[in-house]
């Protein structure tokens, strides 16, 4: 099993940190920085709680995607600092 | 999902692809921390660490596969973490990289090297095999010891020219004391010569040499016995003549 030799694919990654209001489901997810914005404090636990959300496009489709879908798709190669890097469409897996 | 007899069946088929041969625990060296895996080819040792989905759930089994391959790199030439590929993603390759480790993601369909480890010898020598040292060695450390007992016996020679040395510092001492003396005399008899020298021109010039003194003068004779050259030869003439 070997990769091809064609240039890889380095894909960004984006990292958003989204605010979850535990106590009161129908608040929408605000980003951190939009709901320090807004309520002038910091989101504290209980009732607050901060995920942080890592997705990319994919080159493939174009679609949003969350990193840990790459190891579901067969061109995925490794992730390297904040990039995916995965092998180009037009050659066929394996 | 793989399982864990799974994962090693096929890093064992990966690794023997590549000229490696599976070593078992007891023909390792004791170690800090042991590898899941360990391999013998023809560039040396190849140890691999797993870390699978429920290590990444659980914080304190995560560190400690961090601390195993740690304390693992410098004991083998190749280090590999296996990962499944469904945490692969999670897996930056850059700090791997950077400690120069290698990522092996093991799937249904195999093993894929993500990321080659590259070689680097391990600090205190291989960690396989065990027992008595080399006899290069030994016969080295022989040779070490009886230079030491060499060196100590020259040491010994050396102590009573220790007290010699010390004396000759007091020696040292009294140089000095008599140099700096010897110093202060010769300022002093140049001060003293140069006021010598000042204090001569001060009297004047040297006095000319006087002439030796002109016979006296004839009085009341004629003016041509004045200065009269003839007047000494004559009157020599005749003492000559007379008989000793």
């Amino acid at each position: 099993m070997s990769y091809p030799l064609e240039a890889t694919r380095m894909t960004p990654i984006r990292r958003i940190s989204v605010v979850l209001d535990v106590e009161d489901p129908m608040t929408p997810a605000l980003t951190l920085r939009e709901f320090t914005r807004l309520f002038g404090k910091e989101p504290k636990p209980p009732r607050y709680r901060v995920l942080t959300i890592e997705v990319l496009r994919c080159p493939e489709d174009d679609n949003v995607v969350l990193v840990s879908e790459c190891a579901e798709c067969p061109r995925f190669i490794r992730r390297s600092g904040d990039f995916i890097i995965c092998r180009p469409s037009t050659v066929s897996a394996y | 999902m793989r399982g864990m007899g799974d994962v090693r069946e096929a890093l064992e088929k990966w690794f023997s692809s590549r000229g490696f041969r599976q070593l078992r625990p007891e023909e390792l060296l004791e170690l800090e921390e042991e590898p899941d895996m360990a391999f013998e080819g023809p560039d040396g040792l190849a140890f691999a660490i797993f870390l699978d989905g429920k290590t990444i759930g659980d914080r304190g089994a995560f560190t400690d596969i961090v601390m195993k391959a740690s304390a693992l790199r410098d004991e083998c030439h190749f280090l590999y973490l296996a990962v499944p590929k469904t945490i692969a993603p999670f897996v930056d390759t850059e700090v791997l990289k950077k400690r120069s480790m290698g990522l092996l993601i093991v799937d249904e369909e195999g093993v894929i090297e993500a990321l080659p480890s590259p070689r680097r010898p391990p600090r205190r020598g291989q960690a396989v095999g065990g027992g008595p040292l080399p006899e290069e060695l030994a016969n080295r450390i022989a040779l070490l010891e009886d230079r030491i007992s060499v060196l100590e016996n020259e040491l010994m020679a050396i102590k009573p020219l220790l007290n010699e040395i010390s004396s000759i510092r007091g020696l040292k001492e009294d140089f000095k004391a008599l140099s700096s003396r010897l110093e202060a005399l010769s300022r002093r008899i140049d001060m003293l010569s140069s006021s010598v020298l000042v204090r001569a021109p001060a009297m004047g010039p040297p006095a000319k040499p006087t002439a030796p003194p002109s016979p006296p003068e004839p009085e009341g004779l004629p003016s041509f016995f004045k200065d009269n050259p003839w007047l000494e030869i004559l009157a020599r003439r005749g003492r000559d003549e007379l008989p000793a």
